[in-house]
Formats: C-alpha cells, sequence, structure tokens
C-alpha cells in the first residue's frame, strides 16, 4: 500500500534497515525493486546532488507510473534547488496522486507561503486542517497567510488554535507564540506581544530574540518610536547582555535621551555593566546617548569614567568638544593639555576625523555647539540617520 | 421508501447522494485503482439505507425517553446541580436537544453524531423559542484508513458561537467541535456529559461495571468506550480548569454497585484528565411509580422497544442520579 508519507517511508526504511545511507538503500532497492519506498528513500538522500536525484526519480516514474512519494520527493528535490514552479507543481501532482496527502499539502502550502502567494497557500492550509484539525504547524502556516494578507484578527485565532493543539514541541510553540506576538504588535497589542515574547522565550530563546529584534526595527523604521522602546526594553530583560551585542543599549538609550529619560539611560546602561558586557563599550555608547540628546554635563561626567576605567585618553577630544560647546574653559584646556602630551593619538583623532580634530585640539577657543534644538533638514537626534523634519520633528 | 417521510427521504437522499459523490470523485478513484482496492461493493444504497434507518430509530427512540426524563424533572436537577456559569458549554451528545432546552441559555454547542437527532433537536428548541443552528449535514467522506468518516466541518465558514449550534461530531475525535471552536481561537469554557438512560435503561450503568471489574460484554462496553473517549478528549475541547459535568442515571444493583462510590471510580480512573470536585448521588424516588420515568408509559410508547423481562428487571430496582462536577486538566 503506497498510504505513507514520504517522512513515514524514510523513517520506517530506516528502522527496518537500521541505518539509511545510498549504500543501504540502493541494496535494499536491489533486492525489492519492486517496492516504490526505496526509491523515494533515494530521491529524498540525493537532496545532496539534485540534478542526479530528479534524474533518478523520473526513471523511477517510467516504471512506476504516478506515484505520490515519487511526486513529493520531486517536489522537495526541486525546492531543494531554488525551482519553485517546478517543486509547486510536483507537490500538486503528488496531492493529485492521494488527495489524502497532508504532507505533500504541507510542502506546497509551505512554499507557497515563502513564494508570497498567500491566497493560494490559505486554500491547502484549510485543507489540511480539514483532513486534520490537530496539526499545529497548518494552524501556524494558516495563520501567516492570513498576517500577511492583513487578516490579522484571523491570524490571532488561528494562532490560539496552534497553541491549542501545539502538546510538548517547545520549538513549535515557540513558534505559535512568536508569531502570535507579531500579529500583537500588528494589531496595536503591545501588551499582549510582550507577554508572548516572553512565553516564546522561555521555549525556544534564540527565535524569540531573533523575532523581538526584527519587531522592534520594524517599529523604528515606521517611526513608532513608543513601541520600538518597550519592545527594546524587553530585548535587554529577556536577555541583558544580548549575545554581546551592544548596539541595542544604543538604540534604547538614543530612544530614551529624545524623550529627556536621562535617569532611564543610566539605569539601562547599569544593567549591560552589571550583565558582564564590555564596560568600554557601553560607556562610549552611553555618551553618545547623552551627547545627541543634548545632555552635555553628563556627556563629560561619562567620558571622564570612560578615561578612568580603559586608561585610553582618546575621549578627551569628546570632553574638549562638548565642554567648547558648554563653554568650560576649564575642562576643555585640561583636556587640550592632556592630548597635547600624546601625539600619536593628536594623529589618530586628524585621521579619523580631519583638519577639524586639530583646529578643536590646538585652538583654545574653538566653538563647537551642540544644539538641543535640532533644524529641520539636520539629522534627528535619535540616531535614525533621518532628517529632524521626517523623524521626531515629523508634524 | 413509502414508508419514509419527506424530511427522512431528503436526508436520506442526500447521504446517498453525498456519498456517491465522493467514491465517484475520479482523483478518490484514482487512488483506490492505484491501490488495487475496486470500489467496494458494500458501498452500496442499501448500506447506506440500513444505517440510516438505524440512526432514525436510535434518534427517535431515545428522544422518546429523553422527553421523559425532562417531564420527570431529571434535567432541572442537572441544571440546579451546575454552576451559573458563562461562557460556550459543550453539550456532548446532545440528542434531540431536551437537556440544551431546559438550560435556556445562550452559548451552547450541542454535537451528536445523528444528523436525525439533531434535526429532533433544533425542532424543539425552535418550538420553545430558542433559535438553534444547525449544521448536521450528514457527508460522509472516504478514508481508506478508517472507511466512512464524517464530513469535515468547513472551517472557511465561522458559526456565530454566541448562540446556539448543533453540529454533527463523533466523541471519539471530537474533530469538528475542535474546528469549529479553534477557527475562531477559543475553546469551550464548560461541558456536559449526560449518561441517563436509553432503551436499555437497566443496562445504562454497565460501564462502571467495567470500570471495577474489567468485563462487560455488549452496549455497556460501548457506554464505557463513549465515557473514555469523552474524558480523554475533553482537553482537546476545554479550557484547562473548566468545568465538566457528569450526569449519570442508573439503578443499584444492576452491577452490584455502591453509587457512593462512582464518583471515586471516575476520580481514580480519569485522574491525569479530570479532578472531580463536587459530587452529590440523589436517589430518584420510585421512578417505577408517578415521581420518576413510569416504564409502562415508555413501555407504551410505540417508539420504546423493552421486553417484559426487562421491564421486571427494571421496575425492581432503586434509581439514583449521580451528579459530578469536574474541572478538566490541561494535556
Amino acid at each position: 500500500m503506497e498510504d505513507d508519507s514520504v517522512s513515514d517511508v524514510v523513517r520506517g526504511l530506516e528502522t527496518k534497515l537500521g541505518k539509511l545511507d545510498l549504500e543501504t538503500v540502493e541494496s535494499y532497492i536491489k533486492k525489492n525493486p519492486n517496492d516504490v519506498k526505496g526509491y523515494a528513500t533515494k530521491a529524498i538522500l540525493l537532496q545532496h546532488d539534485v540534478p542526479v536525484g530528479i534524474r533518478f526519480v523520473e526513471e523511477a516514474e517510467s516504471q512506476f507510473g504516478e506515484s505520490h512519494l515519487l511526486s513529493h520527493a520531486k517536489g522537495l528535490l526541486y525546492e531543494k534547488v531554488g525551482d519553485r514552479d517546478k517543486a509547486l507543481d510536483s507537490f500538486k501532482r503528488a496531492i493529485e496522486s492521494n488527495p489524502l496527502n497532508i504532507e505533500a499539502r504541507m510542502s506546497l502550502a509551505t512554499l507557497l507561503n515563502r513564494a508570497k502567494m498567500y491566497e493560494e497557500a490559505r486554500k491547502y492550509w484549510l485543507q489540511i486542517i480539514e483532513l486534520s484539525p490537530e496539526i499545529s504547524v497548518a494552524w501556524i502556516g494558516l495563520a501567516r497567510s492570513e498576517y500577511s494578507l492583513g487578516d490579522n484578527d484571523r491570524a490571532l485565532k488561528h494562532l490560539n488554535a496552534a497553541l491549542f493543539t501545539v502538546g510538548d514541541n517547545r520549538e513549535i510553540r515557540g513558534a505559535c507564540y512568536n508569531n502570535r506576538a507579531e500579529v500583537h504588535v500588528a494589531m496595536n497589542n503591545l501588551e499582549g506581544a510582550l507577554a508572548d515574547f516572553d512565553s516564546a522565550y522561555r521555549d525556544d530563546s534564540k527565535s524569540a530574540m531573533s523575532r523581538l529584534k526584527k519587531a522592534a526595527n520594524d517599529a523604528a523604521f515606521s517611526h513608532d518610536f513608543d513601541t520600538a522602546q518597550r519592545l527594546a526594553e524587553k530585548l535587554i530583560q529577556l536577555q541583558p547582555n544580548a549575545d554581546g551585542e551592544l548596539g541595542w543599549y544604543l538604540n534604547l538609550g538614543l530612544l530614551y535621551g529624545s524623550k529627556g529619560q536621562v535617569d532611564k539611560i543610566d539605569r539601562l546602561f547599569d544593567i549591560g555593566i552589571n550583565s558582564g558586557l564590555s564596560a568600554v563599550g557601553l560607556l562610549d555608547h552611553k555618551g553618545m546617548c547623552f551627547l545627541r540628546s543634548g545632555y552635555l554635563e553628563k556627556a563629560i561626567e561619562n567620558y571622564e569614567r570612560l578615561i578612568d576605567l580603559s586608561g585610553n585618553n582618546l575621549y578627551s577630544f569628546n570632553i574638549i568638544m562638548t565642554a567648547d560647546a558648554l563653554g568650560d574653559k576649564q575642562k576643555a584646556s585640561k583636556h587640550r593639555r592632556i592630548l597635547k602630551k600624546y601625539p600619536a593619538l593628536v594623529a589618530e583623532l586628524i585621521s579619523r576625523y580631519g583638519p577639524i580634530a586639530a583646529k578643536t585640539i590646538f585652538s583654545s577657543e574653538k566653538k563647537y555647539t551642540y544644539k538641543k534644538k535640532v533644524g529641520r533638514d539636520e539629522l534627528c537626534l535619535c540616531g535614525s540617520d533621518k532628517k529632524y523634519k521626517n523623524c521626531h520633528g515629523r508634524t | 421508501m413509502n414508508q419514509l417521510t419527506e424530511f427522512q427521504h431528503n436526508y436520506l437522499e442526500e447521504w446517498l447522494r453525498t456519498g456517491h459523490e465522493t467514491i465517484d470523485d475520479p482523483r478518490v478513484n484514482r487512488y483506490l485503482n492505484g491501490l488495487n482496492i475496486s470500489r467496494s461493493p458494500t458501498i452500496t444504497g442499501d448500506l447506506l439505507k440500513i444505517l440510516d434507518a438505524s440512526m432514525q430509530d436510535y434518534a427517535k427512540s431515545w428522544d422518546a425517553v429523553s422527553i421523559k426524563h425532562r417531564e420527570n424533572g431529571l434535567y432541572s436537577k442537572i441544571k440546579t446541580f451546575m454552576r451559573p456559569l458563562e461562557g460556550i458549554l459543550v453539550d456532548i451528545g446532545c440528542a434531540g436537544g431536551n437537556f440544551i432546552a431546559e438550560l435556556d441559555r445562550p452559548k451552547v454547542i450541542g454535537l451528536d453524531i445523528n444528523g436525525y437527532a439533531l434535526q429532533l433537536a433544533q425542532q424543539r428548541l425552535s418550538s420553545e423559542g430558542q433559535q438553534a443552528s444547525l449544521h448536521d449535514r450528514s457527508y460522509i467522506s472516504f478514508d481508506p484508513q478508517r472507511g466512512f468518516i464524517l464530513k469535515p466541518y468547513p472551517i472557511s465558514e465561522e458559526l456565530n458561537l454566541d448562540g446556539i449550534n448543533l453540529i454533527c461530531d463523533d466523541v471519539t475525535s471530537f474533530d469538528n467541535t475542535m474546528r469549529v471552536l479553534y477557527n475562531q481561537g477559543v475553546k469551550a469554557d464548560s461541558a456536559v456529559f449526560l449518561l441517563s438512560g436509553g432503551v436499555n435503561i437497566h443496562k445504562y450503568v454497565g460501564f462502571l461495571e467495567l470500570l471495577r471489574t474489567g468485563k462487560l460484554p455488549g452496549s455497556e462496553a460501548g457506554m464505557f468506550e463513549a465515557l473514555t473517549s469523552v474524558i480523554n478528549n475533553l482537553p482537546k475541547i476545554c479550557y484547562e480548569d473548566s468545568f465538566v459535568y457528569f450526569g449519570i442515571r442508573g439503578a443499584e444493583g444492576d452491577v452490584g454497585f455502591n453509587w457512593q462510590d462512582i464518583g471515586s471510580f471516575l476520580s481514580e480512573k480519569f485522574k491525569d484528565k479530570i479532578e472531580i470536585e463536587r459530587r452529590e448521588v440523589i436517589q430518584l424516588l420510585d421512578e417505577r411509580q408517578s415521581e420518576g420515568i413510569s416504564l409502562k408509559v415508555v413501555a407504551s410508547d410505540p417508539l420504546i422497544k423493552l421486553t417484559p423481562e426487562q421491564i421486571e428487571r427494571a421496575q425492581a430496582k432503586e434509581y439514583h442520579l449521580l451528579l459530578a462536577e469536574a474541572r478538566v486538566k490541561g494535556e
């Protein structure tokens, strides 16, 4: 009976043969030349050499006629080399050959989702659920199609359904929560999204962090800075060492700075330092946050701490510029004197920033101005690299 | 066919049509040919007629008894025992809808495998001013592994879960109820499963003996299987910690069983699935006489087939109603 799925067949043969490699399967085919399962399994094993695999399946098809196992295996081979149309066609033929083939429908619907053919994908996900309502990945796939089609209400319901059916599979449960969090963000239900990212993190921390970063980035790119801030806070709360990435501290610090939340900048960078991240790197970012948001005294204080900590007098240059902007001649002079003792550092600063660095260091009256008020055509203080008028200055 | 009412005739025709539609589907045929399975000679109108007649008989005879249970206050006792919970309630095996009618509440899903029973339920509820939507299409679908199965509820359609819905489903899977609920991202908030005695009213607690001894032939085993299926499948359709109510009517002595212990049996046997929180045993005062179902009345109903021996045996019993409230555990 040819009513198993491809994965059932492969697993079954592995159990029967004790191992699964080309040599063993070829030997099985020699002994059982009329068993299509051997051919389908060999086709799966030939995914590293797709042209050979496809030729092999076509020869098998000339022997067996149409077989849902061979069609499905062929579709997987075409998918492997990115021949989407032929893969879709093969999966459809597998379903035609066996109308009850859930696994071929899964392959087809998944590929349709990837190809952004969401309407058609949705049709096949529905068919899978009508064949068996307990397949959680089908509910997830359906919800992905619906979310992509802008039907967030249905996507949310169907992700609930996915959670009802997921059981103990943590990876899939994590995917349910991650997807639902994304839908919640789209529906402006930030509390729901944060709770779901929490749950997703418990099941699959890597995926949750990746989706959370994407969501925070998407929110920032669409200028929803409140959402971006909350998501970035969750990111740092869940994983304060952030896999060694300091960028999220800078992003969040800049967001705090743009809102004048100086205390939060301090607390944020303390979290990073306490979690074992590079204190020097963090303080460098923290200084940037103070500078960009116009908190110059705090910036100087931070750079002084940074020099103490790192022994790197390059930061004197930052202090000079900031002190000039503040009109703190005493502090500026002090750091000019320090820098002048280190010609190598001066040379590095000049090579990095050009003649302006030389003027800053050697002119005692250099007036470098940080403005709290930003011009409409200047870059926004939040660090988005957009003009102020297109960012926080947008009316 | 002459003896069938127009309603029955249409129902049967629909069943036959959809059965043939499925089996005539060229894709299914091609698949069957590939498996060297010819169209089964048993898939004929005659078989379907027999099945259909059996379902009609069952729906009607059970409904006749159920009406008498209601008239004699059995369902109102169960209703009184239940908490006034809000949300969606599922009546598992609702049959002709007598208990749903007694409940008189919105947000009910009544499910039964017997489409005729659901038709009766809709008519009953409508006559009492409660509108119920019927989703009883007796479509059948062919599955080579499982034979004929209930047509899946099309999940592209959304039901209004604020009202009463009657759904054709099978307690061994709850597939259609799952499709209906999950499609809207919800589960039921409570459920009720009543075993209050069908035609063979002296055997209704037979499954309990099976629980005790592991032995019981015939219909009792079927009843036990139904109870086991229902309880095992509850987490699929009910939220964790939601309430499920059992109402089991039976007679002391039928199985040599102490009614006070029934709750313990349920508790122990299904401890992984439910946790019994509250139970009560009500003695149904002399159902042989006017305070319960009068077996004479039941026996005089042409739809109910009881042998004199069955009546005599049943009349010699004391009848009880076990009520149990349980919490559904998670999957």
